[in-house]
C-alpha cells in the first residue's frame, strides 16, 4: 500500500465518523416499510384477479390492507373437499371465532389429499369448486357464511406481498360500507369494482358473475 | 476470524445469527450508516440509501437471513442502489479540476487537511470508481470479492480502481497535496 492509498483509507475512515447517526433508523424503516406495503397492496388488485379462474356464479377478489380488515364473518371452519389438484390443501379459515391449531397444522400438509380436522360434531361441507393452486398464494380455504358454502384464498402474493383474498360464493356479495363503484370488464364479464376508502390502504373488492355452466 | 466493526465488511458470519430484522438494525444500522456515508460522501443520501434498502429487505428477512452472510448481502443491495440511483447523479457529482492549496501547516494539522483533500478528490469521482475505492480500502475487499459484489469482472475492478487512483495522483501532483508519508 503506497501512500496514496494509506491515505485513501485513512481519509475514508475518517470521513465514516461523520456517518449520520443510527437513532431512529429501525423506526424509520418500519414506517417505509409499511409505506411500501400499502402500495403493494394497492397494486394487488390485478393478481387478485388473474387468480380467479374457476367456474362459479360469482367471483370477487378482494384487496385489503390486512386480515383483520378483510376476512368475511365466517362462523364455522370448514375444509376444502374438492377435485382440486394434489397441491391444493384443505384448510380450514383462520377465523378468530374458531380454534387456531386446525387452521395452523393444515397449512403444512400441502401434498397430502384434503386433510379435515375439525371440531367435534361438525360435519364438513364438500365444496363444488376447484380451486387453482397459485405461486404466492396460500392453500384455498373453504368455510360457511350465513349459510353459504364459500371459499377463499388468503394469500401473500411473493413478489409485492400483497394480501389478496379470492372469495367465490353462490350468492351476490353485499356490502354494507359506502364504496366508489366502478364498471370493469373480467374475463368478458361486466363486473363491479368498489374502492372502499380505508387506512391504512384502500380495500378494493372486484366481483362479477360467472356463468352457471362454468 | 475477526470482524472489523467499524467497516462491518468481516468475513465473520457471526451477524448472520442475529435473530430478528430489528436487532440486525439495532446492532448494524451505524456500521450500515458509515459504510453508506464513506460511498455517497453525503449524509442525506446515505440515510436514504440505507433505509430504502432495508425497508425492502425488512418483510422477507427471513430469507435474507437463510443466506450465508446476511451483512453482505445488504452491503451488496447498498452499492447497487447507489449505483442505480442514477437521477441524483448530476446534483451529487462533481469534477474537481482543482484541489485546495494546501497550507503550511504542521504535522497533524496537514495531516487532517490532506485527508480532508482526499474526501473532496474521491467525491468527484464516477461513482463505480468510487465504489470500488470504497470496497477496497474503506471495506478492505480484495479484487475477487469487489467484482462478485459489484457483478463484473475483476479485471473491471483493476481498471477502475487505476483510473481512480491515476486520476487522483495526477490532481495531487499538480496541487502538491501532500499526506504524511
Amino acid at each position: 500500500m503506497d501512500d496514496l492509498d494509506r491515505l485513501l483509507a485513512e481519509s475514508m475512515h475518517s470521513a465514516a465518523d461523520r456517518a449520520p447517526s443510527d437513532g431512529g433508523l429501525l423506526n424509520t424503516v418500519h414506517q417505509r416499510s409499511r409505506r411500501y406495503r400499502r402500495r403493494r397492496i394497492a397494486t394487488g388488485l390485478s393478481t387478485a384477479a388473474a387468480v380467479l379462474a374457476i367456474g362459479i356464479p360469482f367471483g370477487a377478489a378482494r384487496v385489503t390492507p390486512s386480515r383483520s380488515t378483510t376476512e368475511p364473518s365466517t362462523v364455522p371452519v370448514a375444509p376444502v373437499a374438492t377435485s382440486a389438484p394434489p397441491t391444493v390443501t384443505a384448510v380450514p379459515s383462520a377465523t378468530r371465532s374458531s380454534p387456531r391449531t386446525p387452521s395452523t397444522s393444515s397449512r403444512s400438509s400441502k401434498s397430502s389429499a384434503p386433510v379435515v380436522r375439525l371440531v367435534h360434531g361438525y360435519s364438513a361441507p364438500t365444496f363444488p369448486y376447484t380451486l387453482p393452486s397459485s405461486a404466492g398464494l396460500r392453500a384455498p380455504v373453504a368455510s360457511m357464511q350465513d349459510g353459504e358454502l364459500i371459499a377463499f384464498f388468503e394469500a401473500t402474493e411473493l413478489r409485492r406481498h400483497a394480501d389478496t383474498t379470492v372469495t367465490v360464493s353462490t350468492r351476490r356479495p353485499v356490502f354494507t360500507t359506502p364504496a366508489s363503484v366502478k364498471t370493469v370488464l373480467v374475463r368478458g364479464h361486466s363486473a363491479t369494482l368498489r374502492t372502499v376508502d380505508a387506512q391504512p390502504a384502500n380495500q378494493l373488492v372486484l366481483f362479477w358473475r360467472e356463468s352457471s355452466t362454468r | 476470524m475477526t470482524t472489523n466493526e467499524s467497516t462491518g465488511f468481516a468475513h465473520d458470519t457471526s451477524t448472520g445469527h442475529l435473530e430478528g430484522f430489528d436487532a440486525f438494525v439495532q446492532v448494524r444500522g451505524r456500521a450500515l450508516l458509515r459504510f453508506a456515508y464513506v460511498l455517497s460522501g453525503d449524509a442525506h443520501l446515505a440515510e436514504d440509501l440505507v433505509q430504502e434498502v432495508l425497508a425492502r429487505m425488512h418483510r422477507r428477512w427471513d430469507k435474507v437471513t437463510a443466506m450465508h452472510h446476511p451483512e453482505a448481502y445488504v452491503r451488496t443491495a447498498i452499492v447497487r442502489q447507489y449505483l442505480s440511483w442514477r437521477r441524483r447523479r448530476s446534483a451529487r457529482e462533481s469534477i474537481l479540476a482543482e484541489v485546495p492549496e494546501p497550507l503550511g501547516l504542521d504535522e497533524p494539522q496537514q495531516q487532517v487537511l490532506a485527508r480532508d483533500q482526499m474526501w473532496q478528490l474521491l467525491t468527484g469521482l464516477p461513482r463505480a470508481q468510487r465504489a470500488v475505492l470504497v470496497l477496497r480500502f474503506y471495506c478492505d475487499l480484495p479484487d475477487d470479492e469487489i467484482a462478485a459484489l459489484l457483478g463484473c469482472g475483476e479485471s473491471t475492478v483493476r481498471s477502475q480502481a487505476s483510473r481512480a487512483l491515476a486520476r487522483m495522483r495526477k490532481l495531487l501532483g499538480e496541487e502538491g497535496v501532500s499526506g504524511n508519508g
